[in-house]
């Protein structure tokens, strides 16, 4: 797959009262054609910013921005073949649902644009519904029809600012699928900003993880989860007890970690530990126990794996697979991987 | 007793006395009888009423309301660009709108008069032009309608800003962000997100300048200097030199009756943001 967007060496500097704070450092990242890509990071990070710089609305001291090999640092926003959904959809308020999704297609003649909003708007199941304001919409209502707005312009590549942080749990699963099928009965590449790792796991193909502007992994959700090559994704991307097993430090994630009563005789990856405290969860129970060398370590355990009560000596073994391993220097590996 | 009554209270006794009051006094002057030597006399009469119809205060009226539109349209312009460039000053907003609300410091008279200093065949403009050879005879620029649109676009213009800056204050930047992302160049977005979206700004600026200018008698004074009648002058003359207050009251009525059909008729337009 050939990479559809391109980030060269982009920076962008902002100057505060504390000094000048750089927001993205040197940032090299290609999206293949196609892929639904997440930029990944907590808040600060400079996901947003990268967003804002390849809509246009933002220029980058530094680098370059090429789409389809071409690059788009001179245009302004309103000539990227790229579109945003906003975080906070950005709907017209002035405008019914079927106004909005024309506003782009202004140059069109009447019949296409009619034609091609009743498609865009059949997509995202807004028909029946062209004639209401933006007032009179649900969350979800609003977003498909930011989604339609978009896509109705057929952009080279779809920005997706946090697209479900504005919604409730509920709503959250339902346009978790929609969004996945809309990609891959589109094929247009969507790029996808957020903070929340479960959304970036869920939806996208490949992650890019930012830290302080800077990328720190980049992968399918399985090799970042996996074999995370720093502390920081390890620990950005879910919950990781680190502990002192034969004189090196091992990441183990909680659902990796089992325990007996006795020690497995087939094991060599053990140590003994003593129940701190349980909670029972439902679908699963969290015990927390201290290793005998003064770790304090979370595991998962399903109920049918026993019960275990506090003050109960325990052996706690894994998989050697499951380990993770942090030695490997971030930042090289990072260039590694950003290389088309 | 109500203690939300007790609260009310002054506010109704102000507007009786203030408002109510005085237009009922207004009302009866209009159908009495003008005095021998002036004043108001019986019988009750629609005589002032009649006289209303004459071509000659029929055509005042009617450059009174357009020379009225005209000042707003040209304070419109003149203060949607500047409410805009305020809106977006970040830090220095509130500079911009002290400067904005500065003229309002000094009298009225005195602002009106500096414009004569200014405009008159021997004034600051035309001394100059003069001066640098541009001109060989001084302009006209004083006792026309144009001073008069001037020195009232240049009264009330801070009426304009105000509402239009209020009303893009609360439009959310996203929206322009987005127009930009659909498309749509800066002039474009422009007129089709901001200008729709700033409508009860627009009407309600429009409103606060348009009212005070169509009933303005100072400035068509000063600047008009009798070449340009408003129908502000024409009452005052009525309640002074003439002596017919009844006409005058008369002209008055018409005049508040008329304004308060074309509040309707904007209050239908803005969406009834005005209260």
């Amino acid at each position: 797959m050939s990479a559809i967007l391109e980030l060269l060496g982009i920076s962008r500097r902002y100057d505060s009262v504390a000094g000048t704070v750089t927001a993205v450092d040197n940032l090299t990242l290609a999206i293949p054609k196609g892929s639904f890509f997440g930029l990944l990071g907590p808040s600060g990070c400079g996901k947003t910013t990268t967003l804002r710089m390849i809509a246009g609305f933002e220029h980058p001291d530094q680098g370059d921005i090429r789409l389809n090999g071409s690059s788009i640092i001179g245009l302004k926003p309103y000539q990227r073949r790229v579109n945003t959904v906003f975080q906070s959809y950005g709907l017209f308020p002035h405008l019914s649902v079927r106004a909005n999704v024309e506003f782009g297609l202004r140059h069109v003649s009447a019949t296409e644009r009619s034609q091609r909003s009743k498609e865009a708007l059949a997509l995202v199941r807004m028909t029946g519904k062209e004639d209401r304001y933006p007032s009179q919409l649900s969350g979800g209502e609003k977003q498909r029809t930011a989604l339609a707005r978009s896509l109705v312009l057929q952009p080279e590549v779809l920005l997706l600012d946090e697209p479900l942080s504005a919604l409730d749990a509920r709503l959250r699963d339902q346009v978790r699928r929609e969004l996945t099928q809309l990609q891959q009965q589109l094929g247009i590449t969507f790029l996808l900003v957020t903070h929340d790792q479960e959304e970036a796991l869920s939806l996208c193909g490949q992650i890019a993880i930012l830290s302080h502007g800077k990328m720190m992994q980049c992968g399918t959700p399985q090799d970042l989860y996996l074999h995370p090559s720093s502390r920081f994704v390890a620990d950005f991307l879910g919950k990781v007890n680190w502990l002192r097993f034969v004189n090196q430090e091992i990441g183990l994630r909680p659902e990796a970690i089992r325990l007996s009563l006795e020690t497995p005789p087939d094991s060599s990856r053990c140590v003994q530990a003593r129940v701190q405290q349980t909670v029972f969860l439902g679908n699963l129970v969290q015990v927390e126990l201290w290793t005998d060398r003064g770790d304090l370590v979370l595991a998962e355990t399903s109920r049918f794996e026993g019960t275990y009560t506090p003050g109960q000596a325990v052996c706690l073994s894994w998989l050697p697979a499951d380990e993770i391993h942090v030695d490997a220097q971030p930042v090289s590996l990072a260039a590694e991987l950003a290389q088309p | 007793m109500n203690l939300r009554r007790i609260f009310l209270a002054p506010a109704w006794v102000m507007t009786a006395i203030f408002l109510v009051l005085p237009l009922f006094v207004v009302l009866a002057y209009s159908f009495l009888t003008r005095g021998a030597y002036g004043g108001l006399q019986l019988p009750w009469t629609t005589e002032s009423y009649q006289r209303l119809v004459d071509p000659l205060y029929l055509s005042i009226l009617g450059r009174s309301f357009l020379l009225a539109a005209v000042v707003t349209l040209v304070s419109l312009l003149v203060a949607y660009p500047l409410a805009l460039f305020i809106s977006r000053s970040g830090r220095r907003k509130m500079l911009w709108l002290n400067l904005v609300m500065l003229p309002f410091f000094t009298s009225l008279l005195v602002r009106t008069y500096a414009w004569v200093f200014l405009l008159r065949d021997t004034g600051l403009f035309n001394t100059v032009l003069l001066s640098v050879g541009l001109i060989q005879e001084p302009l006209p620029l004083l006792y026309n309608d144009g001073a008069v649109v001037l020195g009232l676009v240049y009264s009330y213009l801070p009426f304009m800003v105000l509402p239009i800056f209020a009303n893009l204050e609360r439009i959310d930047p996203n929206l322009l962000e987005a127009a930009a992302d659909l498309g749509e160049s800066p002039l474009w977005a422009l007129w089709r997100v901001l200008a729709p979206l700033s409508r009860p700004g627009i009407v309600a600026g429009s409103v606060l300048v348009f009212i005070p200018s169509l009933g303005s008698y100072l400035t068509p004074d000063l600047l008009g200097g009798g070449k340009s009648v408003w129908v502000g002058n024409v009452i005052q003359n009525q309640f002074t030199n003439a002596r017919d207050w009844p006409f005058g009251a008369a002209l008055g009525v018409c005049l508040m009756l008329l304004v308060l059909g074309l509040m309707r008729l904007w209050q239908s337009k803005g969406g009834g943001e005005l209260g």
